[in-house]
């Protein structure tokens, strides 16, 4: 009967998604607490798994049975959540927009920018794809080939931002260094 | 300063180190998910952020709508009246010890079709000796989205001998299970749905 091949072919598309969103889901909610106002992670990460279900034949490597290679599979999902993430931004964006009438030109404010304000101030100093590619390095863990599968870049295009960023952040945390140390020697900087 | 020194700077920001949101209720997403997809598919996108639907209001949906394209499909031809919001409650009988249960027999279809109530669910959680199943196709009886099945035992001990007279439920399988009258008999065997097991049913009760 087609209706019971059909069944079928439905049930194992279930069973391949339920494998995946179990495997992604935790690190897809990280990725989200990591960039994404505290009240609007719930509602992106359900949006990213219902993009998920619908373009599960996209997912690369997702076979049958558990996932077995997560790194496999999760940088492309990283990927569906940082578009998830961005029409966010834009709905808020255009919110604003009609309701103040106010052009939003400074990035969103990352969460918890009140401690460690050098380390923000020096993020805030970079463009917001090498931001992102540097915080895909350092809190996502992932390699270059893994950062251009993420955010669409080729890999060799992610080594080059990635080392230049990383030199940017640590030429400006050292000299915030220097200023301190020299601040509190005396030397007569005088920034009170 | 060197990549190293920077990395640990950089982790020690992490929002999601100190961060005390909940862990993401991976049950209720993907409940949430394979229900939602048809009606968010079929509403414009307007500039409010989307937001998923509430669980009732998505297994109502579901029942109205070709859910997920699965299993409606071969009830086209029913009148579905509108899903009822409580579960239905199904207990599977036990055998009370004083004997084996009689020999359990392989399930055939002039036997199934004994039953009144019969269906095919997937199970989305168990909780201690109840498993939760949501419908997916209603070969006869109800028409409830949802199942409860009590008193599941994993197995029997008899004589000291662990006999395993029923289903093992695994969250996210599927299963046929049959019952009359709110019971469910303590020989339900092996309810794994499978293509064979299908096709039982489907002659059983005539689609």
């Amino acid at each position: 009967m087609e209706s019971m091949l059909e069944l079928e072919r439905a049930r194992a598309r279930e069973a391949r998604f339920d494998a995946l969103a179990r495997a992604v889901a935790k690190p897809l909610h990280r990725y989200l607490l990591r960039r994404a106002d505290a009240d609007a992670v719930d509602d992106i990460l359900a949006e990213t798994m219902l993009v998920l279900w619908r373009r599960l034949e996209d997912v690369p490597g997702l076979g049958k049975g558990p996932v077995t290679d997560l790194d496999g599979v999760l940088p492309w999902c990283y990927g569906v959540a940082r578009g998830c993430l961005s029409n966010a931004r834009r709905a808020d964006g255009r919110r604003l927009r009609l309701v103040e009438r106010l052009t939003r030109t400074a990035p969103p404010p990352m969460p918890g920018e009140a401690d460690h304000p050098e380390l923000q101030a020096a993020l805030g100093t970079l463009g917001a794809l090498d931001r992102e590619v540097v915080l895909l390095w350092a809190w996502e863990g992932l390699t270059p080939r893994e950062i251009a599968e993420v955010t669409g870049l080729t890999a060799n295009a992610v080594s080059i931002r990635l080392h230049r960023a990383k030199k940017k952040l640590a030429a400006l945390l050292d000299r915030k260094n220097d200023d301190k140390a020299g601040h509190e020697m005396g030397e007569g900087r005088s920034n009170r | 300063m060197n990549d190293e020194e920077l990395l640990a700077r950089l982790r020690a920001i992490d929002p999601a180190r100190t961060s005390d949101a909940p862990q993401p209720d991976i049950n209720r997403l993907l409940e949430a998910t394979m229900t939602a997809d048809t009606t968010v598919r079929t509403s414009p996108r307007t500039s409010d952020r989307p937001r998923r639907p509430p669980l009732l209001a998505a297994a109502a949906a579901a029942v109205l709508t070709v859910g997920a394209g699965i299993t409606w499909g071969v009830t086209a031809t029913r009148d579905t009246p509108p899903a009822v919001a409580a579960p239905l409650v199904l207990t599977v009988q036990q055998d009370t010890g004083g004997g084996p249960a009689t020999a359990c027999a392989e399930l055939d279809v002039t036997t199934l079709r004994q039953y009144t109530t019969a269906f095919e669910g997937t199970a989305t959680s168990i909780d201690g000796d109840q498993v939760t199943l949501r419908v997916d196709h209603w070969y006869r009886g109800e028409d409830a989205s949802t199942v409860r099945l009590d008193n599941v035992r994993l197995d029997n001990t008899h004589e000291g001998q662990l006999e395993s007279f029923g289903q093992e439920f695994a969250v996210g399988q599927t299963y046929l299970v049959y019952a009359e009258d709110g019971k469910v008999p303590v020989c339900y065997g092996d309810a794994e749905a499978t293509p064979k097991l299908r096709s039982l049913y489907d002659r059983a009760y005539g689609q």
